[in-house]
């Protein structure tokens, strides 16, 4: 696999230049061919905040032909833009503002009119030249596509086209692609090209973000939107580090943060399969903080150090193309096999939704300890889940509710022997265990689990510490408590519109909006439900159009069908609870007021 | 008639005489043989007792045998007349051409037929004669005549034929001119002469060339330089030929000298000055010209007149001990030597004098090479100094010993053209002529991780991407 | 062999340890091809895992190895053929008429750049590709051509005092060029070594 790396905003722009370190020789003065970055990935950096650019020298402005680049999201943009005043005139949202103020909902508002509102589509296809999102088509076009495959072939110069068309109609880009991109761009599209030519190009992208961030994770699903008009299956993941506790050094509060991740999260994990991200890998800032004492350089270079297996190039004799982007992508969107009788029972057609993926992580020195040690060292001891941090787990999770698991290895070890201490652990039947080995150095090995939905299938878990359902009922108990203890802040921006304001109103405390979905959210996570995140939710769309994901739409886990007479009785000991809790008590009076 | 004479002479005189000695002879024996026996068988037995008589008497050295071949002499006689009308004779020549050369050689056959029988014939004696160009009358070849014996004849379609040759004349050489030539054959048998028709041979002369006339000299030659006059010289008769070297002056009137020399052609004719003593030191800077005359004897010619030589001036100069100075005196082979040398004129007849002055250099590795382009100097009676500057070496002659010498167009007081010194300290050992801290030894350092640099991009890029 | 320095022993040793890394280097395949034997599960061509093994290191540092191995040709050269008597007549001043030239160092380095120099750069550098090389032992390598310039400098300087000779200025020249073989030589070494740990 070999991803074009996108790190966004100022977290994604940190841990991308872990994953762009030079492994060349360092020369200073002159380099002679491209940087070499580990598994021959490449990088842009996404940043709406100019002046956290400015701070730095390690990224080049991408329209000077610097690599690594960082290529500001709205520049695009000119100053005068029309496109940009009409925004600014209906809805209050500045396409310019320097990291969107670090609200997940801003940049969620702002991508959603884009697609809603069909004056602004018509300005912008005008202003634009056929591009309907100034930001988004821009970074895509400009800063993403070039170093993907699909800079290549008769696509490509299709898009290439219009890229091209956007840049030269647009105040304030530059004419040119600058000349890394351009060469690239040769090179894959020279004549008779073969394999090796093209396999300078990255087969898939990664985002970089951090949930909790600004600009960060907003940017991804209108992004992946335009990836998909082109490649329904070109992969697409995304890493989202979720924030730790506390507020961070901008004095946001931790609810908000939190807030953000939540909202990040969710529209992440609502988009079907062919419309969003494939996979969303999930590591917690807060386990890294304790491992490594708060020292974020280390952190990233741990958050880059895990998924070194997954990058590494140098796969078994024979297994070349175990790993690239399509197979990793078809194994991770794969589901149980069923009969017909099941789906008829269903009655309906199930709708994929993108994983969450939870990386573990182990290394170890060649000469000590052999495979058991090495998974153990990624899982942690069996049904040891508290406190984190002791082991290779990068976020809260219990490793036995995986119903799937993806293994890269680094190391001299057989597929059996890999797949039986990983079995032995997680108990999953082998077939489900997927291995990809590479070669490993003489010094270390190490080993990349990555657990699928490691979740659900238990009531009760949200209170047992170190399980995913814990973290995210703590993230979104906490979220809720924000958008309750905080509407003038969520609503009272400056600038906003009151069509804006009455949107987020409605999205946040309408009906079926944000909180009553959280609230289900919540429910779910109680209950051992899956998925956990079902129904998009959309600001400026009609979310009562929206037809609700009635089912679960990865998996069935065949649990509930099972005890759905317990499901019955813990429901009703549930709803004991809730009615005797005060905050229950609230809202009910709420909506019998209404 | 003699025949009857001489039969009378035996039967009257012999025939007692037999009869005596057969008496004297015989008194021993009987004379019952019949005394005077009878007739016809008498005189058979007085020849036998007559033969008889003269074995015994020449056994026993009879003096009168003597008186008895005195009587026995029988005076010659013929039995037909000595035929002298019908000799024939005649001479040829071989090879039978009648034009000749004087050199050609040739044979003279002389035949005569003899009609009388042997018996009567005579000793013939053949004289040659010989009527050559230009005189008046006929001479005799030969000193001793050729004799043809009686017998020397041997008969050839019915004649009695002799031929001879007349060794004395087999060609020409010695005339002086040239014209018809008649031979006549005079025969004489002591009492009869004889002289056949003429032989008449045109004898003819062709001149001798000289050709290819060249001097052989060096380029402006002094007047004791080896100056040699040359010519080839043929004549299709073989003739001796006398050639005459005529040496004249620039302006071609007046005779200087000549020299002859004899030749056969064939010949590189060559007269060398120095050996005829041409030219002296007065014929310094001057002009001359030449030209050939030869000839066979009978023809004589001239060439045409060639200029030459022209014999430069000498003036002699007087030449110092040459010396030369390195530039340093670590004396590296790299360096300008400065090679100088003390000259003057010494002619006190000549004020100034033009010297062309050269330099050769000599080491083991360059043996006498040229180190610098010759320089034309005016030598006045005041020494100067004639100097060349220059780098007269290269990498080879590092480290070794060396010589120069100086050579000029004029002789010196030695009589010599050149001078040589040969200089004691060798050039240095010393072979790269740059440090390692200089624009060249840094710069081939340079120059090195350029290249290197250069490839290693080169090859990276094509066979390690 | 001069009687001054002992050329040739010293040049043993310099050969020894080449030697002594092609085996290291050899046997470093050796035992990867057992660890993988005994691991995959399924046959595989030597070709295969040496595609497999190939670790890119990067153009920066391909170049100054090449570099540096093509000035190691030239430093070994000029050391061993500008110093007369060390390896008998095959020495760069039989030829005057380029020693003396003004460019003569120039002429003979081009050629053993152009002519070994580029058989070894095409075929030796590439062993690198088989190990890990972090990057700090990179940055370390980067002097490999620092002292091979100290060795080329020391053997032009011998050469501009010829025939004079100094020994210390050889033996200094061998000792950089002897450094710069061992740190040339060093992934190779190390990485064998990280492997016999195993």
């Amino acid at each position: 696999m070999k991803p074009c790396v996108v790190g966004i905003g100022g977290a994604g722009g940190n841990i991308l230049k872990q994953f762009l370190r030079n492994q060349d020789l360092n020369l200073v003065i002159h380099r002679f061919g491209e940087l070499l970055a580990f598994g021959d990935v490449k990088g842009i950096w996404l940043e709406s905040a100019t002046q956290d650019t400015q701070g730095q020298n390690y990224y080049g402005n991408l329209s000077e032909g610097s690599y690594p680049p960082y290529l500001i999201c709205h520049a695009g943009v000119g100053d005068s833009s029309a496109t940009r005043s009409y925004v600014m005139e209906k809805y209050g949202f500045d396409l310019k503002a320097m990291g969107f103020d670090r609200r997940a909902e801003y940049l969620k508002a702002m991508f959603e009119i884009f697609e809603l509102d069909p004056e602004l589509k018509a300005k912008c296809s005008e202003e634009f030249k056929r591009s309907d999102n100034p930001l988004s088509g821009f970074m895509w076009n400009t800063g993403i596509r070039p170093f993907t495959t699909l800079s290549m072939g008769k696509s490509a110069r299709v898009s290439e086209k219009a890229g091209s068309k956007d840049q030269e109609g647009t105040d304030g880009l530059p004419g040119r692609i600058p000349s890394i991109l351009r060469s690239l761009n040769e090179i894959g599209r020279t004549k008779g090209a073969g394999e090796l030519k093209s396999s300078r190009l990255c087969d898939s992208i990664l985002f970089l973000a951090s949930l909790g961030g600004g600009t960060g994770t907003g940017f991804i699903n209108p992004i992946t939107s335009f990836v998909r008009s082109e490649e329904v299956i070109f992969p697409i993941f995304a890493l989202g580090i979720l924030t730790e506790k506390g507020s961070d050094k901008r004095h946001a509060a931790e609810g908000q943060r939190y807030l953000g991740a939540v909202i990040a999260m969710y529209d992440l994990l609502t988009r079907e399969a062919g419309q969003g991200i494939d996979g969303l890998l999930l590591m917690d800032n807060q386990i890294l903080m304790e491992r490594f004492e708060g020292n974020y350089s280390a952190m990233d270079g741990a958050i880059f150090g895990a998924l070194k297996p997954l990058l590494d190039l140098r796969n078994y004799p024979g297994d070349q193309l175990q790993d690239d982007a399509p197979a990793i992508r078809r194994v991770i969107w794969e589901v149980e096999a069923e009969n017909g009788k099941e789906q008829k029972d269903r009655g309906h057609e199930i709708r994929l939704l993108p994983p969450m993926l939870v990386p573990c992580y182990h290394t170890q020195p060649d000469t000590s300890g052999d495979i058991d040690t090495l998974v153990e060292g990624a899982f942690g001891k069996a049904g040891n889940l508290f406190p984190l941090g002791k082991d290779g787990r990068l976020f809260p999770c219990d490793p036995t509710k995986a119903d799937r698991a993806l293994v890269f290895t680094r190391g001299f070890f057989s597929t059996e022997e890999i797949a039986e201490a990983v079995s032995a652990i997680i108990h999953l039947p082998e077939n489900k265990i997927k291995i990809y080995r590479k070669l490993g150095d003489s010094k270390n090995e190490d080993m990349l689990i990555l657990l699928r939905n490691p979740y659900g299938g238990a009531s009760g878990e949200h209170k047992r510490q170190g399980t995913l359902e814990w973290r995210l009922h703590e993230i979104i108990t906490l979220s809720l408590k924000y958008i309750d203890e905080n509407q003038t802040n969520i609503l009272g921006f400056q600038s906003y519109k009151e069509i804006t304001k009455d949107r987020l109103r409605n999205y946040f405390y309408g009906e079926n909006g944000l909180i009553d979905e959280l609230n289900n959210c919540l429910d779910r996570l109680e209950n051992g439900e899956r998925p956990i995140f079902t129904r998009p939710l959309k600001i400026f769309g009609d979310a009562a159009i929206e037809p609700p994901i009635t089912d679960s739409c990865l998996v069935r886990p065949e649990m509930l069908a099972k005890d759905k007479y317990d499901l019955r009785e813990m429901v009703k000991s549930e709803l004991r609870q809730i009615l005797k809790s005060e905050d229950c008590r609230r809202r009910i009076r709420e909506i019998l007021e209404s | 008639m003699k025949k009857i004479l001489i039969t009378f002479m035996i039967f009257f005189l012999v025939l007692p005489m037999a009869a005596n000695c057969a008496i004297t002879l015989g008194t021993g024996g009987s004379s019952t043989g019949g005394g005077g026996g009878g007739g016809g068988g008498s005189r058979q037995t007085s020849i036998d007792n007559l033969l008889n008589v003269i074995k015994d008497a020449k056994s026993h050295g009879d003096p009168k045998l003597d008186e008895l071949k005195k009587l026995l002499y029988i005076e010659p006689f013929v039995t037909k007349n000595y035929d002298t009308n019908n000799f024939s004779m005649g001479l040829a020549i071989e090879p039978d051409n009648k034009t000749l050369t004087r050199n050609d050689q040739f044979k003279i056959v002389a035949t005569v037929g003899n009609p009388n029988p042997i018996e009567i014939r005579r000793v013939l004696y053949l004289d040659l004669e010989a009527l050559e160009p230009g005189e008046k009358a006929f001479r005799k070849v030969n000193s001793i005549p050729q004799m043809i014996m009686n017998s020397e004849y041997d008969e050839v379609n019915g004649k009695n034929l002799s031929s001879t040759t007349f060794p004395e004349l087999t060609s020409f050489s010695d005339l002086k001119t040239v014209g018809p030539a008649v031979l006549r054959l005079h025969v004489s048998d002591g009492k009869n002469e004889w002289i056949s028709d003429n032989l008449t041979l045109n004898i003819i002369n062709r001149p001798p060339t000289l050709t290819n006339l060249t001097i052989q000299a060096p380029d402006r030659p002094r007047f004791n330089d080896p100056i040699t006059y040359l010519a080839d010289l043929s004549d299709p008769d073989g003739d001796l030929v006398n050639i005459t070297l005529h040496i004249l002056d620039e302006s071609q009137k007046r005779e200087l000298k000549n020299e002859t020399q004899e030749a056969m052609p064939g010949k590189r004719v060559s007269f060398a000055a120095n050996q005829y003593g041409f030219f002296d030191k007065t014929d310094s800077g001057k002009n001359f010209t030449y030209y050939y005359t030869f000839g066979d004897g009978i023809v004589t010619n001239n060439t045409t007149i060639l200029k030459g030589p022209n014999l430069r001036r000498s003036a002699t100069i007087w030449v110092g001990t040459p010396v030369v100075t390195p530039d340093d005196a670590n004396q590296y082979w790299w360096q300008n030597y400065n090679f100088s040398v003390e000259m003057k004129n010494q002619d006190p007849t000549e004020p100034s004098v033009a010297v062309t002055v050269s330099l050769f250099t000599d080491t083991p590795a360059h043996p006498w090479k040229t180190a610098s382009d010759s320089k034309t100097v005016t030598l006045t009676q005041q020494p100067q100094t004639v100097y060349f500057n220059v780098k007269p070496f290269d990498v080879l002659d590092a480290n070794q010993t060396f010589g120069f010498r100086f050579g000029y167009s004029e002789t010196d007081q030695h009589q010599r053209d050149h001078i040589d010194t040969a200089w004691i300290k060798p050039l240095n050992a010393k072979l790269v002529r740059y440090d390692l801290v200089s624009g060249l030894g840094i710069g081939n350092i340079i120059a090195l991780l350029l290249l290197a640099l250069l490839v290693s991009i080169l090859v990276e890029r094509r066979f390690y991407r | 062999m001069s009687e001054t320095v002992p050329g040739l022993y010293l040049l043993a040793v310099m050969m020894g340890m080449v030697i002594l890394s092609l085996i290291f280097h050899t046997h470093y395949f050796v035992r990867v091809t057992d660890h993988v034997k005994k691991t995959s599960d399924r046959n595989f061509q030597r070709k295969d895992l040496m595609a497999a093994l190939h670790i890119p290191q990067g153009s920066n540092f391909n170049t100054m190895m090449l570099f540096s191995w093509i000035l190691f040709l030239v430093a070994f050269a000029f050391l061993y053929f500008m110093t007369p008597d060390i390896l008998g007549t095959w020495d760069y001043f039989r030829v005057p008429q380029v020693a003396s030239d003004s460019f003569g160092l120039v002429y003979f380095g081009a050629a053993v750049i152009l002519i070994p120099g580029i058989l070894v750069a095409l075929f030796v550098p590439q062993c690198y590709g088989y190990y890990q090389i972090s990057a700090q032992l990179k940055q370390v390598t980067l002097l490999t051509p620092v002292f091979l310039l100290a060795s080329i400098a020391c053997s032009v300087y011998l050469g501009t005092i010829y025939p004079e000779f100094n020994p210390f200025y050889w033996y200094v020249g061998y000792v950089a060029l002897l450094i710069s073989l061992a740190l040339m030589l060093t992934p190779i070494a190390k990485g064998y070594i990280e492997e016999m740990r195993t």
